[in-house]
């Protein structure tokens, strides 16, 4: 035995830096992808850095499952996505407690002026979209995937894609034309 | 503006949104930090005879443990008047029976008080010994998510009151109060609680108060600077510095 552990030991040092050489390598190419993705899913600026360190963990955990066999960002988009979608269900309960105390308004139409109110409207704008259109909004008018690449990461036919994409951009519209009668109607 | 062109607007704003400067590397170092700490896959490949031996070791560890208890309610059958207990049965008792009704994901009691809860239970009552093991059973793989929420809980006020949000920072602390009276970070809370306090104007009495209450706090000489408290604490200085900014 103590010989396996003798063994096994250079082993798994080995193994444990070439993960962490891997993992470094894929944070610093794909950390601003995950930090923007996990915004627009919904992580707000507050917990969206411990929301990329959540994922970059789940990243390294599942590294030896990826091996290539589809594109590292629609694989690291899946994995944000459902991260998120982990942290939002467990912060609803101390979102509640905390809209008690919540001083700021959701952005507004009149306000989006500049480039970063504007960024910022349209992450609010996103969170109103059913979470399909949102996806594939996301990644295609966003993040510039190709229909094909997005088919295969949510494992659904191009056309549905297409369809997709299409309300996606219709509800978006139908959603800012709402929010600046919303607007007009509160600023008289 | 046409709404097209206002939703083009609005999309190309968000295409340009990037970290911070500098978060990749601060990013990067955290996660390699946890990484290291948290090795977990690894050992589990190295085979079933290291697990056995493992497991091994964990059951005399356990055999130990209960043997102490054992030889400490026997000690306290022969000689009652030994046991220098201070919490009362009142208190253990409900200290015990929140940790078996409260439900898993909300239900964290700190780990050390929970302890001291079953033990001060097997101590003053040797008829409920049975009654409390599966309590402390349930308490024991809840200690490092209990950790993790606690700390979890007081970075998110440390955040807020970095950010100047000082009634934000309340809110976790109220939080943290609530979930955990007894928390392994009850101390950092009660100092953080008088810095955000302290964020909105300077309350040099609040500083005093916490600094007659605990002298030995390595939160002390921030608190004191932050709420323009005059004097040093009449106990020794802490010599790792302050908690707050050794946390950064």
């Amino acid at each position: 035995m103590a010989d396996d552990d003798q063994a096994s030991s250079p082993e798994i040092a080995r193994l444990s830096v070439e993960l962490e050489q891997a993992v470094s390598v894929l944070y610093r190419q794909h950390h601003a992808f995950v930090w923007r993705n996990a915004r627009r899913l919904g992580c707000g600026d507050d917990w969206v850095d411990d929301a990329v360190h959540d994922i970059f963990l789940v990243v390294a955990r599942r590294w030896s499952e990826f091996q290539g066999q589809s594109n590292e960002r629609t694989w690291l988009f899946a994995i944000t996505f459902r991260v998120v979608q982990r942290l939002r269900r467990n912060r609803a309960s101390q979102r509640n407690h905390l809209q008690r105390y919540a001083e700021q308004q959701p952005p507004s139409f009149a306000n989006a002026a500049h480039q970063h109110e504007s960024a910022e409207y349209l992450r609010y704008l996103l969170t109103l979209l059913p979470a399909p259109q949102q996806l594939v909004l996301i990644l295609i008018d966003l993040e510039g995937f190709t229909s094909a690449e997005v088919a295969a990461t949510l494992g659904i036919p191009p056309g549905t894609v297409h369809s997709r994409l299409r309300a996606a951009r219709l509800e978006l519209a139908r959603v800012v034309e709402h929010e600046r009668q919303r607007d007009e109607r509160s600023d008289p | 503006m046409t709404d097209s062109d206002y939703i083009s607007r609005l999309l190309g704003a968000e295409r340009a949104e990037a970290p911070p400067s500098g978060a990749t590397e601060v990013g990067l170092q955290r996660l390699l930090g946890t990484m290291a700490t948290h090795a977990a896959p690894l050992p589990v490949a190295v085979g079933s005879l290291k697990l056995g031996l493992a497991a091994i070791a964990k059951w005399v560890g356990v055999g130990f443990a209960v043997g102490t208890l054992g030889a400490g309610v026997a000690s306290y059958a022969s000689h009652p008047a030994s046991n220098s207990s201070v919490a009362g049965p009142a208190a253990t008792v409900s200290a015990s029976a929140s940790l078996v009704s409260a439900p898993p994901l909300v239900g964290v009691i700190a780990p050390v008080p929970a302890a001291s809860a079953s033990a001060d239970i097997a101590a003053s009552d040797p008829k409920r010994t049975v009654a409390a093991s599966p309590a402390a059973a349930t308490a024991e793989p809840s200690a490092a998510p209990t950790f993790d929420e606690e700390l979890r809980l007081i970075t998110a006020a440390k955040r807020e009151l970095d950010a100047g949000r000082g009634h934000l920072a309340r809110v976790w602390l109220d939080e943290h109060r609530q979930r955990f009276p007894r928390g392994v970070f009850s101390l950092e809370r009660e100092g953080l609680v008088v810095l955000a306090n302290c964020s909105g104007s300077p309350n040099p009495s609040l500083a005093r108060q916490f600094a007659s209450q605990h002298p030995d706090s390595p939160m002390l000489n921030q608190l004191l600077r932050r709420c323009r408290a005059e004097g040093a604490p009449s106990g020794p200085a802490p010599a790792s510095g302050d908690f707050i900014e050794g946390d950064k």
